[in-house]
C-alpha cells in the first residue's frame, strides 16, 4: 500500500471543539506558597528535593520574568521601600523603554517567595517553581493603612496572602516564556499588500 | 496516467467544511474537483515519479551544499549580500526543513521533467495530504471507485515526522523545557487559502507533540532587544512562516531574522537557494543531461540562446505562474504572457516541455511532495491553459 493506513486532524475543522473541551489548563490543582526552602520543608507536603528544585527554578526565572520599572521610585511605590533591585542589562521596562548603554538601569521587585506545584506533561511529572512578588500598599494608597498585599506571580495572578497550601489553576503553575514589551508591530507584510495578496476578495496565495 | 470520470460524493462540500477545507471554492470557481480522478499504474508512481523525486531532492541539496561556499551562485540568485552568511549558517547548523513540492511535467511519454521547485512556501498541501486521502477512503467504501484503488500519499505522516525532527534543536536545554517553546505559524491576514494551509500544518505539528500558536504575519512585533513578539508580548522563539523569504529579507523586521536573537525559522534560510528559478540553471549546470531536468540558463547569458526555440521565460522569484512568458512557434502569435507583479530580479530561460492535455482542455501538472526528506506523495492540479496558476483546480489521484 502506497498510502497511510490512518490519518486524523486534531485541531482543524470541527475537531477543534472537542479539543477545547478537554483543555485542562483551567483545572484547579494544589500548590504551595513559601517564603523560604525551610518553610517549604516545615510544611511537610513536598520533599526536600522538590522544595529545593522549586526554589532554584524560581530564582533562575526571577530576573527574566519580574516586572521592570524605569526608576526605583516607581518600583518602590508598588513593592515598598527598599524592596527593589537593579534589573540585569537588556531588560525592558513595563512602559517599553530600554535601559540605555549610558548607565540607565531598570528596577524590579525582590523575589519575596516562590510557588511550588506539580505539573503533568509529556515528559512525565515535574515540579516547577515560580517566583512570587508581594506588593506593598503605602498609607496613601487606596487600601488606607499600609501593608503587604497578596502574593502574586510574575503574570500578576493573585495566589493569596498566606504561605502554605493554596488552590491554583494549572495555567498558573505553568511557567510561560518570559514576557517582553513590544515596541513596534507591522514590520512584516508590506510586500504581500503591494502585490495584492492580502486584499480581500482579490487575493492570491503567497504560496505556490 | 489517465483522467477518468468518477461520481463525486454527494456530500463532499459538507465534508470539506467539516474538516476545515474552507477554500474548496475560490473566486466563484471550484478549486477542488472530484467528478474526475487521475489514474496511475503502480509502475508509473514508483519508477517515474517517486524515485526521480527522491533523486531530484538529493540533487537540490547538492546545489545548496555548493551554493553556501560559492558566492557566484548566491549572487546569481539575487539573494541580498548581507544575507549570504545567514543562508550559509542555516545550512551549516543543519537547520531542519519540513517540506517542499516539485512541479513535474509528466504524462506525455518519457521521463518526468522538473518544471520548478517550491521549497519555501508550498501550498496545496492540505488538499494533497489530507483531503485527497479522505476522498480515496470514502469513494472506495461507497463503491464510487474500485475497492482496490490505492494512492501515493504518506504526506501527512512525513509532515508529522518533519515537525517532530525540529524538537531536539529547540534551545540549549533538553527535557521539560522544550514544552515551554511554542512554534508560531504565521501567514498573511485575510487569505483563506494560506490561513487554511497553516492551520493544517499546525495540526501536523501538534500531532508531532509541539506547542503551537497562530499569528498574522502583519501582527508580529519586535521588542527593544530585537526579538520578535506575538500579540501577548511573548517572544517568538520559533516561527513557521508561510511568507516568502525574499519578501521577509526586504521588509523592516527582516533584520531580526538573523543575529543573536533571531528565532528558529521554518522553512530555514537555506531554502532561499531552492525557492528560486535560478535553481533550475544550477541543477542543469551540475547535472547536465539528467533525464528529469530540462535545459535552462539565465536570461541574457550566451547559454540562453542554446536552450531552444520553444522556451518558458520565468522570473527568478515569482508565485503561482505569475509573469511567466512562453515562446513557441506553436502558440498563437508565438507568445503567451502571464501578467503579474514579479520579475525585477531577473529571469531564467527553460526549455518548454509540453504538459499532457486531457479531454482537449485539462493541462495537468504533477506536484510531488518531499517531507522529512522523503518523496512521500503526489497531487495533480490542472488548468485550462499551459501555465498552472492560482486558479488551477486540484483533482485527486488513485493507483489502479
Amino acid at each position: 500500500m502506497k498510502r497511510s493506513a490512518r490519518m486524523k486532524l486534531l485541531l482543524m475543522g470541527s475537531a477543534t471543539l472537542a479539543l477545547t473541551a478537554c483543555d485542562d489548563t483551567q483545572e484547579v490543582t494544589k500548590a504551595g506558597v513559601y517564603d523560604t526552602v525551610e518553610q517549604c520543608l516545615a510544611d511537610g507536603v513536598y520533599s526536600e528535593g522538590y522544595c529545593r528544585d522549586a526554589y532554584k527554578g524560581a530564582t533562575e526565572q526571577h530576573a527574566a520574568v519580574a516586572p521592570k520599572y524605569a526608576n526605583v521610585q516607581e518600583c518602590e511605590a508598588d513593592f515598598g521601600p527598599g524592596r527593589c533591585q537593579v534589573a540585569p542589562n537588556g531588560a525592558v521596562a513595563v512602559d517599553g523603554q530600554q535601559a540605555s548603554g549610558g548607565g540607565g538601569s531598570f528596577f524590579m521587585p525582590l523575589m519575596t517567595g516562590f510557588l511550588v506545584g506539580q505539573l503533568l506533561n509529556s515528559g512525565g511529572r515535574s515540579y516547577y517553581g515560580q517566583p512570587l512578588y508581594r506588593p506593598y500598599q503605602g498609607t496613601s494608597g487606596p487600601g488606607g493603612a499600609g501593608g503587604w498585599g497578596s502574593y502574586r506571580t510574575a503574570q500578576n495572578v493573585d495566589v493569596g496572602a498566606r504561605t502554605g497550601a493554596v488552590d491554583v489553576t494549572r495555567s498558573t503553575l505553568q511557567a510561560p516564556p518570559a514576557r517582553t514589551t513590544t515596541i513596534s508591530r507591522g514590520g512584516f507584510g508590506a510586500r504581500a499588500t503591494s502585490v495584492g495578496v492580502a486584499s480581500p476578495g482579490r487575493s492570491v496565495s503567497v504560496g505556490g | 496516467m489517465r483522467r477518468i470520470a468518477v461520481p463525486p460524493r454527494h456530500d463532499w462540500t459538507a465534508t470539506a467544511e467539516r474538516h476545515g477545507f474552507t477554500f474548496h471554492t475560490m473566486y466563484g470557481a471550484p478549486y477542488w474537483v472530484e467528478d474526475a480522478a487521475y489514474a496511475f499504474t503502480l509502475r508509473e508512481i514508483e519508477a517515474d515519479l517517486e524515485a526521480p523525486s527522491a533523486e531530484l531532492w538529493a540533487m537540490c541539496l547538492e546545489v545548496v551544499r555548493r551554493a553556501v561556499t560559492d558566492d557566484e551562485i548566491l549572487a546569481s540568485l539575487a539573494i541580498p549580500r548581507d544575507w549570504w552568511d545567514a543562508v550559509a549558517w542555516s545550512w551549516r547548523r543543519r537547520d531542519r526543513d519540513v517540506y517542499a513540492r516539485f512541479d513535474l511535467a509528466y504524462g506525455t511519454g518519457g521521463p518526468a521533467k522538473l518544471l520548478e521547485c517550491n521549497a519555501d512556501t508550498p501550498t496545496s498541501v492540505y488538499e494533497a495530504a489530507f483531503f485527497q486521502w479522505l476522498w480515496l477512503e470514502e469513494a472506495r467504501s461507497r463503491g464510487l471507485i474500485p475497492a482496490d484503488a490505492d494512492q501515493f500519499n504518506t504526506v501527512q505522516e512525513a509532515l508529522i515526522d518533519g515537525f517532530a525532527s525540529l524538537q531536539p534543536l529547540w534551545g540549549p536545554c533538553a527535557g521539560p523545557l522544550l514544552n515551554r517553546h511554542t512554534l508560531h505559524f504565521a501567514s498573511v491576514r485575510d487569505n483563506d487559502e494560506d490561513h487554511g494551509t497553516i492551520l493544517y500544518l499546525r495540526d501536523c505539528a501538534h500531532q508531532a507533540g509541539l506547542r503551537t500558536a497562530v499569528i498574522a504575519i502583519e501582527d508580529i512585533g519586535v521588542d527593544a532587544t530585537g526579538r520578535l513578539t506575538d500579540l501577548e508580548d511573548r517572544p517568538i522563539l520559533a516561527l513557521f512562516k508561510l511568507y516568502p523569504w525574499e519578501w521577509l529579507v526586504e521588509e523592516p523586521f527582516g533584520v531580526h531574522l538573523r543575529g543573536p536573537h533571531a528565532p528558529m525559522v521554518v522553512e530555514p534560510a537555506w531554502k532561499m537557494v531552492l525557492s528560486n528559478k535560478g535553481l533550475l540553471v544550477w541543477l542543469w549546470r551540475m547535472f547536465p543531461g539528467h533525464p528529469n531536468l530540462l535545459p535552462a540558463a539565465f536570461a541574457g547569458t550566451p547559454d540562453a540562446a542554446t536552450v531552444g526555440p520553444r522556451v518558458a521565460v520565468k522570473p527568478l522569484l515569482s508565485r503561482e505562474g505569475a509573469n511567466v512568458r512562453l515562446l513557441s512557434p506553436d502558440l498563437p502569435g508565438g507568445v503567451l504572457d502571464e501578467d503579474g507583479p514579479y520579475g525585477a530580479e531577473g529571469f531564467v530561460v527553460q526549455e518548454l516541455h509540453p504538459l499532457p492535455v486531457f479531454d482537449g482542455r485539462h493541462h495537468a501538472v504533477v506536484g510531488s511532495w518531499i517531507a522529512a526528506g522523503r518523496a512521500c506523495g503526489i497531487g495533480v492540479r490542472e488548468d485550462d491553459g499551459p501555465v498552472t496558476k492560482n486558479l488551477s483546480r486540484f483533482v485527486p489521484h488513485m493507483i489502479l
